[in-house]
């Protein structure tokens, strides 16, 4: 079996779904704007560093990603996904350009030693992260799942076995609340997340990073919503410096929060382990962070309690599975990442989340968007607080791949 | 089909479960008498204080394994095996019930039950989870139509290089037996030789430096000294072996002293191997402490397929090499290690025990890979090659 074809697939699609947009709260197109706090003074944070405009993240107005279809000169077809919030012209053109001629031709059960070439193609060069990686990702899903098409059997289960069918997932995310949006944007934050629980979520995740008052408000008026049974994480986005997160780490041990995520700017490796030994809370990051590597020197450092590496970002299923392999040996459990993105992106994540041995639980995002349920023959099974890990052959899904490639824009850059 | 709360996929249309589990023990004489005993009393070593010979490994003339046999309602076979003949008890009356009805195709799901049964993580119950883990990895691949190198993410490599072991380097009737050892390691073809001291510093040096003469400047030199000496002695062999172009030296110190290791790792400029490790938390351990260079373990002993390639992975993460430990073996051993040395990308050696006798065909000092399904041996072979008596 030889690999004949490889195509990457920018797609654009309307954001639908929850409103508002989970991420309307944080970020825009416009770095000098912050849609969910007031203009002058965000919440009430007083320290100078990190300024919020330093970790303010650019999104598209649409959905956007590069998809990967591998076809085999026997006639399977296999789909991966690279995370590209924005600019996703880039990984198309490192997919087409730099590892198509590296992929072509090759058997794809040799999906690690082509992981390794594609890997070293640029690791001397200083590309181990980033639209890189992120393009690999898409190649290295696609072909496990040509793989399990080719065996007949669940990507899990090629991974060395598989743990578990249904998988733990968490609402993602509920948004900020702005700062000035008064009693009835906290009523409105209650409702969502009682909204959540009655569909049977047993976990979620809130966005804060607001300023400690206001931040341990919305946990109050979360718990008060939804009682003391539910997991609600909290993800700050790298808004502290090192002694605000550790008095917001307490305030949030105080209000019952489940774990921190992303207190700090994701360089500092040395600020995250001092946190996490004064800390109770879990500590988590993992994001945005690539290879087995940099992920090992937050272990060596007893820097995070917990990671949430993204599948379609640090590597694809194979790094990800060897990222939570060796996290495991330090005794740390994993949470896959999953933000925007299409169908791919999401059952790629369930299939690495039933085969790690330390799984807490896998991101669920709340925008059933167009390109998520909408590119499946069967939607995902969301029951009770589990997913149900799909049938088929391979990533678990049948695409529909009309329905997904009528997103496909052959103009990568945006007017 | 669901087995307590968990629902298990199965293969096709088949619902595979295991029926019978297996533990043969077998007693494999050696083929010759490698002088394993002389490190002890009759050793020349020098004083030291580290109690010498008399902490280092025991040496049999007869090699105990387990040999183990799981068969499933589909009438699959698949075979594993596992260090010292005492592992069979293990398997028999710890492990076999809990495993029959099991889904045999997810190895990894199975290794957490049975690690989780007793939570001992060295020993014959890590021995028993190999030898478990490898028949689960080769009815794997044997039901998917795949050879256990594919399921383990495929071929790094198309041949895999092979290190004779089991040469003594003291305890011959004159030095020129040595040589007659080493002219024949070289016609079979052998690239690289693993030399066994641990005799004491200078009569370590001496076998060197003899092997040295004899086998050339290319030859690949590995010295191992069965964690027999303290550090200054260690540093002194170690020094002594760069001289003479060794690769690495393997088990300087006792296994358990991992601050002296790194203390040695800064003395040296030469690379220090482990012993066969037993889990992927002690090496992590090692590793944190900057102990060691090159990871050796044992399919056989670490943990099977599942644990060693967890293994390999995090020394690849501390940008470390692995080594392989075959020594003696059935050809289930030998095949097992080789599927696993062609699926490393951080892959040295396979380490065996020189012999005229090995079961897969040597070429160059390397073993071709393995591609049928599963372990890919027929079994027809078995009897010529392990004393099979099930």
């Amino acid at each position: 079996m030889r690999i004949k074809e490889i195509d990457a697939f920018v797609i654009r699609a309307p954001l639908e779904g929850s409103k508002p947009h989970w991420g309307a709260g944080f970020w825009s197109t416009d770095p000098r704007t912050h849609p969910g706090l007031p203009s002058d003074h965000p919440g009430d944070i007083t320290t100078e560093y990190p300024p919020l405009w330093r970790i303010r993240a650019v999104y598209a107005n649409s959905l956007e990603a590069v998809v990967v279809r591998l076809e085999t000169d026997t006639g399977i077809v296999g789909w991966g996904e690279a995370h590209t919030p924005v600019a996703p012209g880039v990984a198309k053109a490192v997919v087409e350009e730099l590892l198509v001629p590296i992929v072509h031709g090759r058997d794809p059960l040799d999906i690690q030693p082509i992981w390794e070439d594609m890997y070293s193609s640029m690791r001397m060069r200083g590309h181990t992260s980033g639209f890189m990686l992120e393009a690999m990702s898409g190649i290295d899903i696609a072909l496990w799942d040509v793989a399990g098409q080719a065996l007949g059997v669940p990507v899990a289960q090629l991974m060395g076995g598989q743990m578990r069918d249904r998988i733990p997932v968490y609402a993602s995310s509920l948004p900020r609340v702005h700062g000035l949006a008064g009693d009835a944007g906290w009523r409105g934050l209650a409702g969502m997340a009682a909204g959540l629980v009655a569909q049977g979520h047993r976990a979620f995740k809130m966005k804060l990073g607001m300023g400690l008052e206001q931040d341990r408000h919305a946990l109050r008026v979360l718990r008060k919503a939804v009682g003391p049974d539910i997991r609600i994480a909290v993800d700050v986005n790298g808004a502290y410096d090192l002694a605000l997160a550790r008095q917001a780490g307490r305030m949030m041990e105080e209000e019952g929060a489940f774990w921190l995520e992303e207190p700090l700017m994701p360089e500092n490796i040395r600020g995250y382990a001092q946190l996490a030994e004064s800390l109770d809370i879990m500590v988590v990051a993992g994001e945005c962070l690539c290879n087995r590597w940099i992920f090992n020197d937050f272990f060596v450092a007893g820097a995070l309690d917990l990671i949430n590496p993204d599948v379609s970002r640090a590597g694809g299923i194979s790094e990800c599975k060897r990222i939570s392999d060796l996290a495991d040996t330090y005794g740390i459990p994993f949470t896959p990442h999953v933000s925007i993105g299409t169908a791919i992106y999401m059952a790629a994540s369930l299939q690495w989340a039933a085969a790690g041995s330390r799984l807490m639980m896998c991101e669920w995002p709340l925008d059933q968007h167009i390109v998520g349920d909408g590119i499946l023959d069967e939607p995902f099974q969301f029951d009770q607080g589990f997913v149900q890990l799909g049938r088929h052959p391979g990533l678990g899904i049948k695409i529909n791949e009309g329905a997904l490639l009528k997103w496909n824009v052959q103009d990568t850059v945006v007017a | 089909m669901t087995c307590g709360k968990h629902q298990y996929w199965t293969i096709g249309d088949n619902e595979m479960r295991i029926i019978k589990v297996e533990a043969i023990p077998l007693s494999l004489p050696r083929e010759r008498n490698v002088n394993l005993q002389c490190h002890s009393e009759d050793s020349d070593r020098s004083l030291g204080t580290n109690a010498g010979g008399l902490r280092s490994l025991v040496g049999r003339n007869v090699c105990g394994k387990t040999v183990v046999k799981i068969v499933t309602d589909t009438g699959h076979v698949g075979w594993g095996e596992a260090l010292s003949a005492a592992t069979a008890t293990m398997i028999t009356e710890g492990i076999a019930d809990m495993l029959v009805g099991a889904d045999p195709t997810n190895p990894a799901f199975q290794w957490e039950r049975m690690y989780g049964m007793q939570w001992q993580s060295t020993g014959s119950w890590r021995e028993a989870i190999s030898g478990i883990d490898i028949a689960l990895w080769d009815l794997a691949g044997k039901t998917l139509g795949v050879s256990i190198s594919t399921l383990l993410g495929g071929y790094f490599r198309h041949r895999v290089k092979v290190c004779a072991s089991g040469i003594s380097g003291v305890g011959h009737a004159s030095d020129a037996d040595l040589c007659d050892v080493l002219e024949a390691v070289r016609q079979q073809g052998f690239q690289a030789v693993k030399v066994a001291g641990g005799h004491g510093v200078n009569a370590d040096i001496r076998a060197m430096e003899i092997v040295r003469n004899i086998l050339g400047p290319d030859f690949l030199i590995i010295a191992d000294a069965r964690g027999v000496y303290d550090i200054s002695e260690a540093i002194r062999l170690g020094r002594a072996l760069k001289q003479l172009g060794g690769c690495w030296l393997e088990a300087p110190l006792p296994p358990e002293n991992v601050a002296g290791y790194a203390r040695l790792a800064r003395a040296l400029d030469i690379s220090i191997a482990s012993i066969p490790v037993y889990n992927r938390w002690q090496v992590r351990d090692l590793l944190c402490a900057g102990a060691i260079d090159i990871v050796q373990m044992d399919v056989c002993r670490s943990g099977g397929f599942t644990e060693c390639k967890r293994i390999a992975e995090l020394a690849d993460a501390f940008g470390k090499a692995v080594m392989l430990h075959v020594h003696t073996g059935s050809v289930i051993h030998f095949g097992a290690s080789i599927h696993l040395a062609a699926a490393l990308p951080n892959q040295t050696f396979l380490e065996i025990e020189y012999t005229n006798n090995l079961p897969f065909c040597m070429e160059d000092g390397f073993f071709r890979v393995l591609e049928k399904p599963g372990l890919g041996i027929d079994e027809h072979v078995f009897p010529r090659s392990v004393s099979y008596a099930g």
